[in-house]
């Protein structure tokens, strides 16, 4: 009984440990991640003020009852800038992630089903894409082709494809290869079949942690490429826009950038703290 | 099935792989054997002697790289159980299910599945059926795991059930009763049963038939009673030499009556 005694307050407290970070943060994360989602698809309906409305009456006054985060440079209310600006960056980022997703599962997955020269054409381009900055890459597209909302999403989806496809190349050759698969094909089952049943399933969990990783990822090349004046151009707004416009007064209304800045770490922080937990998970389930 | 038809020949048949480097390399060299339904073979040697890729050849399993010539033909589906049955099964799926995919494949409509699935498993006397059914590879033990493999493999309808190693990785007393299942089966079902077994105690349990390899050729072949009591080929004498015990141990069915 005395050793039953000494063991329980300390596996009590190693699973207090393990748990009490992760289970408040992920609940912090997941309601971020409910707000920004709410913003996204109610925004118009939720912003004060119509996007691009100016009143140079009442320019760069300070967070108040009238506007909560303030205005900015051309009297336009910050909360409704920032509305609108988290509308345009998460559906930016989010169909680039998926976009992303697809081209890097599909091209992984081939090079993991059929190996041989299939695998080493997709790994040649991957080896390619890894040893080309995003961030140059990015800005000489845009510079030829134009901040356009579908430009800004397929170069979006082009960084970071290459890490979505080498998991999924990985997981697919594994499975691939795995006694079940054969077992099943030996049985008279179809590789449609085989792959809907074995292979989709395997692969869900790994992708949903990889796209929850690249979203954070997106929504910084989004916000570097837009306050480089490269991405989004007024009278739309984005968030990394908002902050390139309000850099200049960042002396005397620090709220036109703060705000934005603010949004950015924490939608970055809430899905990637997300994706971590899934990635946790995954591994706790596999082990 | 009706029993003693002719389910798998071999004339003459040879397997080659190609190496990373080029070269070619010589698996396995003009080996002819048959197989009868109803029947069980035993395919013995020592490791890489070329049994698994015997047994992997007749089931349609061998990589690309690999290059088969001579005769080799077989008559309906052709079965394989795998040595490590846990692997062989889907870890995130549930036991039953793992057998209705085979009869999904066979056509066999949603409402009959589940219910054949189950007589399955049972023909392969999984014990408590309605209990271990529900349970996902990990929960089983390798016994059962080889059980509801063979109980999927049994539902696709094979002709021939190719086993290999069944009994390596099992104690002995579930190694006999598998063995006897595994006799069983083979009378009831009219499977024609290829054995890959480096243990000749299970070969003469089990198999009607024996057939001894050893570098990728067929040394020696025929009923396992002769062979085992006066084998004629030199590294059969070795082997037979080398059971742990005088005599042979009976056949399932002899030792039942």
């Amino acid at each position: 009984m005395a050793l039953t005694g000494m063991q329980t307050p300390v596996a009590a407290r190693s699973r207090y440990r393990r748990r009490k970070f992760p289970t408040w943060s992920l609940k912090i994360s997941l309601g971020i991640v409910a707000v920004v989602a709410l913003v996204t698809v109610f925004g118009h309906f939720l912003a004060p003020q119509p996007l691009g409305a100016v009143a140079m009456t009442q320019r760069l006054q300070a967070p108040s009852a009238e506007h909560i985060f303030g205005t900015d440079e051309l009297g336009r209310d910050i909360l409704s800038q920032l509305i609108y600006s988290i509308q345009t960056s998460v559906v930016i980022a989010g169909s680039a992630t998926l976009l992303s997703g697809f081209i890097g599962g599909l091209l992984g997955a081939l090079a993991g089903w059929f190996g041989g020269a299939v695998d080493s054409t997709v790994s040649f381009f991957i080896d390619v894409q890894s040893s080309i900055p995003a961030l140059i890459l990015a800005l000489g597209a845009l510079v030829f082709f134009g901040g356009t909302p579908a430009v800004l999403v397929v170069i979006l989806a082009v960084e970071g494809w290459e890490r979505i496809a080498r998991v999924t190349r990985a997981e697919v050759m594994s499975v691939r290869r795995s006694g079940y698969v054969n077992s099943t094909l030996n049985l008279g089952v179809s590789r449609f079949t085989t792959v809907r049943h074995h292979l989709l399933p395997a692969l869900v969990a790994p992708l949903a942690v990889q796209l929850t990783l690249a979203f954070p990822s997106k929504i910084l090349l989004e916000s570097a490429l837009s306050f480089l004046g490269l991405g989004i151009r007024p009278p739309n707004t984005s968030l990394g826009q908002m902050v390139g416009s309000g850099e200049q007064y960042l002396a005397f209304a620090w709220w036109i950038v703060l705000v934005p800045g603010v949004a950015i770490f924490l939608i970055s922080l809430a899905v990637g703290i997300i994706g971590d937990h899934f990635q946790d998970r995954m591994i706790r389930n596999a082990g | 099935m009706l029993a003693n038809e002719n389910v798998l020949t071999t004339e003459g048949f040879g397997v080659t792989v190609t190496l990373p480097n080029g070269e070619t390399k010589v698996l396995l060299r003009d080996v002819s054997i048959s197989l009868k339904s109803g029947r069980a073979i035993a395919i013995v040697g020592e490791s890489g002697s070329g049994k698994t890729t015997l047994a992997k050849a007749i089931a349609g399993l061998l990589p690309t790289t690999m290059a088969v010539d001579g005769a080799l033909s077989t008559v309906g589906l052709v079965g394989y159980m795998f040595q490590d049955a846990g692997n062989a099964l889907n870890p995130t799926r549930r036991a039953v299910w793992q057998v209705e995919e085979a009869l999904r494949a066979l056509g066999m409509p949603r409402a009959r599945r589940r219910a054949a699935a189950l007589e399955y498993l049972q023909r392969a006397e999984v014990p408590d059926v309605d209990r271990y059914s529900r349970r996902y590879p990990h929960q089983l033990s390798g016994g059962l795991a080889q059980r509801v493999l063979l109980a999927a493999v049994l539902a696709a309808n094979p002709s021939i059930l190719i086993a290999d190693e069944p009994t390596s990785a099992l104690d002995v007393t579930t190694q006999a009763r598998i063995a006897t299942l595994l006799r069983r089966l083979v009378k009831e079902e009219n499977l024609g049963m290829i054995l890959i077994t480096h243990d000749l105690t299970v070969a003469a349990q089990i198999c009607d038939d024996i057939a001894v390899m050893h570098e990728g050729e067929l040394v020696e072949q025929g009923d396992t009673r002769k062979i085992l009591e006066s084998p004629q080929h030199e590294y059969t004498r070795k082997l037979v030499g080398a059971l742990p015990h005088r005599g042979l141990p009976a056949r399932m069915e002899e030792k039942a009556d």
